[in-house]
């Protein structure tokens, strides 16, 4: 260890270099040899601690950490590794689900586009009486069927029928598809009423 | 015997590679790695959370945080960078976190405990350190607790982890004249603090 000796050539220009360090304007190996020359010369130490009490503070600080603490915080790491592992897989099964769903409830609603379209461009003139049982089933998964709920084509149901063709494709010209059915939940709906169709076209089974 | 033996062997290779080949490897799922990766920056973690949240015993559970997200956010580490940067930018970002809500706990819990476990601390970990350190260590925790979370951070890392000032600013997600700032600050803060409650500390700093 160093005496505290300023008239040293390496204290004296460790001293002068406390004011630059102090303002964080020294080069990165001048304020290193700053440091490691703290540690060992316990006169520079003194010094610096009487010019900036704050630079007692510059050198390592390393909490000391055994290594059993070591392997306690690994195992409790690893432990919650295998938490968050578990977690995603978990995340992604449900996500397999979730996505399962989407697909299905995409398919179906690009089903009923596809034949709602091809029905509409068709003119409505290729309505088929409903299957009833077919229809119960299906409207008991939707909603609770009314009584007078019965399956009936939408061509007995002038009044809204209109109502819910989009212009553009009104314009369409008619396809008759024979394999096409509407179940109509409430044909005599007026405008303010919601109207429930379920239409299968049995052509366009995907 | 054999697996046993290669499984070993297997460690004590992976214990020479350097950080950035460990945190490569640990990204592609090797978890031998992985655990090699927690093992060796430990000290450095504990030590770096230690002085921001101002408890061992906290700061072992901050290490263990930190740890975990690593290896959640592995995947986002780019090896181009140093992994102690990224690494020092979770552990300091965590460690205020936890400094905000401890903060709260006991501002609820009253301030009693902080200093109860101080003590119990004090006297059950300065037996394995030395004299000096641990005296510099209470001496930091006792005039640091005015020091905001950014100031603290920025202290610790530049003074004690000797991390350079470019780095500091990445890891605070700062300018680095906002890191200078915090420093100008919190020095002058600490020499204040250190004035009011160590005044016999500094009455030799005229000595000859």
């Amino acid at each position: 260890m160093s005496t505290p000796s300023a008239a040293n050539p390496v204290c004296a220009i460790i001293r002068a270099s406390f004011e630059p360090y102090r303002r964080d304007a020294l080069p990165s190996p001048q304020r290193r040899m700053l440091r490691e020359h703290l540690l060992a010369c316990e006169g520079c130490r003194s010094a610096a601690a009487a010019e900036d009490p704050t630079l007692r503070f510059a050198r390592p600080l390393h909490e000391p950490v055994s290594e059993g603490e070591t392997r306690e915080i690994l195992a409790a790491v690893m432990t919650g590794v295998d938490l968050l592992k578990t977690e995603r897989r978990i995340r992604m099964g449900s996500g397999r689900r979730a996505r399962g769903l989407r697909v299905g409830s995409a398919a179906a609603a690009a089903a009923a586009a596809v034949a709602a379209a091809v029905l509409v461009s068709s003119g409505w003139g290729i309505l088929q009486s409903p299957m009833p049982g077919r229809a119960i089933a299906g409207a008991s998964a939707a909603a609770p069927a009314p009584a007078a709920a019965s399956a009936a084509s939408v061509s007995a149901a002038p009044a809204s029928a209109p109502a819910m063709q989009p212009a553009a494709m009104a314009e369409a010209e008619p396809a008759p598809s024979p394999d096409a059915t509407v179940y109509d939940w409430n044909p005599g709906a007026g405008r303010e009423e919601p109207r429930v169709v379920w239409i299968v076209d049995r052509g366009l089974d995907i | 015997m054999e697996l046993v033996y290669s499984q070993q062997k297997e460690r004590r290779e992976v214990a020479e590679l350097p950080d950035r080949e460990l945190a490569v490897r640990a990204r592609e799922g090797d978890m031998v790695c992985f655990e090699t990766l927690v093992t060796r920056k430990t000290p450095a973690v504990v030590s770096l959370a230690r002085r921001i949240v101002g408890s061992a015993e906290d700061a072992r559970d901050v290490a263990q945080m930190v740890f975990l997200r690593v290896w959640n956010e592995i995947h986002r580490y780019d090896s181009r960078y140093s992994l102690n940067t990224w690494l020092y930018r979770i552990a300091t970002n965590l460690s205020i976190d936890f400094l905000r809500s401890s903060r709260s706990r006991e501002r609820a819990h009253g301030a009693t405990l902080h200093l109860v476990r101080a003590r119990e601390e004090a006297t059950a970990g300065d037996a394995t350190r030395t004299a000096e350190d641990a005296e510099l260590s209470q001496l930091f925790e006792a005039v640091s607790c005015r020091l905001s979370e950014k100031q603290k951070a920025a202290f610790v890392l530049r003074e004690m982890q000797d991390c350079e000032t470019r780095e500091i600013a990445e890891i605070l997600g700062c300018g680095e004249s906002t890191v200078r700032n915090h420093l100008f600050n919190a020095r002058r803060i600490l020499r204040k603090e250190m004035e009011r409650l160590y005044p016999e500390f500094l009455r030799g700093r005229n000595r000859p």
